[in-house]
């Protein structure tokens, strides 16, 4: 009966622990040349440290940093700057927010079945969810912000649209210079469209090999009124295999 | 011992070195426009080699043929043109035609724009902020990575 008893209290003690947690945001492995900053100055970063929410963290050209938040991990790719803004974790939710101002950030949440797992990657145009899956944020000045899907479905919000979801090679792109993001089926175009060679002409073949792209229109710019797309007639051959 | 030793030299030369490149970095992200001594020095840590500086570091670009004129302007705004060509001529990008009968900052900056290194919406002319300078040599580090 005792032995039952020992049993069981060894059993419920592991329930516990497996099940409550504590918030903890550590450095598992720095490469190169990285540096945290909370309050005024930067520090450099080393493994195995303990950061705070709300500390900057900075890494150098071909350097990377790899923490852990919670369970889940997040590398900081080369030249990107971040901030831990929100990190909670309790027995039944974690909270964990990074607000990203430049750079890359690779990543993979561990959903537990038993924990409402919020994570958040922030930048000054749009927010990506990542709940349970595994992603890459990218944030640039000029380039914006782009999400792309590494496994499951991934949430993404501009700051003047609704939700999308995203799987599969489906990205997120928000520019700087729109307020619509792109089709998340911007980054398949390669994959998707493509010229049969049978409705290019001799002369259009010969200005592409002559001139690459040089003369194409890079910027579509903006089309009619805000909304309200123009109407543009297209043809479309299809060749059904055989 | 001398091991040793010979370690923790190695240690003391090039310490500071990291220290002085995250620094850096950290202190021209800030920045609303950056020179082009900034640009210069930012490619050298770019290419992996210790700034030694300004002088000597258009020397060694230079030598790499990335830099051709004779003289520079360190405090000089750095313009995404300048940058455009120093990144062509490095990468060897072939993405305009007109860049490669005129090697010129208009045309490099059209050939960094067909190889998704800058975004079409910029001008050669356009200065850089820290921010934009760092998020361009990001995608230079990591093409020269996938030269390798």
């Amino acid at each position: 009966m005792k032995k039952l008893l020992a049993l069981l209290i060894f059993f419920f003690a592991l329930l516990f622990i497996s099940t409550s947690g504590v918030a903890e945001i550590r450095v598992l492995s720095v490469k190169g040349a990285a540096a945290y900053k909370i309050g005024r100055q930067w520090t450099p970063l080393k493994q195995g440290m303990l950061l705070a929410v709300g500390t900057k963290v900075s890494t150098s050209v071909r350097s990377s940093v790899e923490l852990k938040i919670n369970n889940n991990t997040v590398t900081v790719k080369p030249l990107t700057i971040m901030k831990i803004t929100e990190n909670v974790f309790n027995k039944t939710s974690s909270a964990t927010r990074l607000g990203l101002r430049r750079g890359i950030v690779r990543v993979r949440v561990n959903r537990q079945a038993r924990v409402k797992t919020v994570f958040k990657v922030s930048t000054p145009v749009a927010t990506a969810s990542v709940r349970g899956s595994a992603t890459i944020v990218l944030f640039g000045p000029t380039l914006g912000m782009r999400v792309i899907v590494l496994s499951d479905i991934i949430e993404a919000e501009g700051a003047n649209s609704g939700p999308m979801f995203l799987y599969g090679n489906l990205q997120f792109w928000q520019k700087l210079s729109k307020g619509d993001p792109e089709s998340p089926m911007a980054g398949m175009e390669d994959f998707v469209t493509k010229t049969h060679a049978l409705f290019i002409t001799l002369d259009e073949e010969k200005a592409f090999q002559l001139f690459g792209d040089d003369f194409m229109f890079y910027e579509p710019g903006q089309r009619g009124v805000q909304g309200q797309g123009a109407m543009v007639p297209v043809s479309i051959y299809l060749i059904w295999p055989q | 011992m001398r091991r040793v030793v010979f370690l923790v030299a190695i240690l003391c030369v090039f310490a500071p070195g990291f220290g002085q490149e995250i620094n850096f970095i950290n202190e021209i992200s800030g920045k609303k426009v950056v020179t082009f001594g900034d640009g210069v020095r930012m490619y050298m840590y770019t290419l992996g080699k210790a700034p030694a500086g300004f002088d000597a570091d258009v020397k060694t670009l230079k030598s790499m043929n990335l830099l051709r004129g004779q003289n520079y302007e360190k405090d000089a705004p750095l313009r995404r043109g300048m940058l455009a060509l120093m990144i062509a001529r490095h990468l060897k990008l072939k993405g305009s035609l007109f860049y490669l009968m005129f090697d010129t900052q208009r045309y490099a900056h059209r050939a960094c724009v067909a190889d998704k290194i800058m975004a079409v919406n910029t001008s050669e002319w356009d200065t850089l902020t820290g921010d934009e300078l760092l998020e361009v040599m990001a995608i230079v580090a990591e093409r020269m990575e996938e030269k390798k």
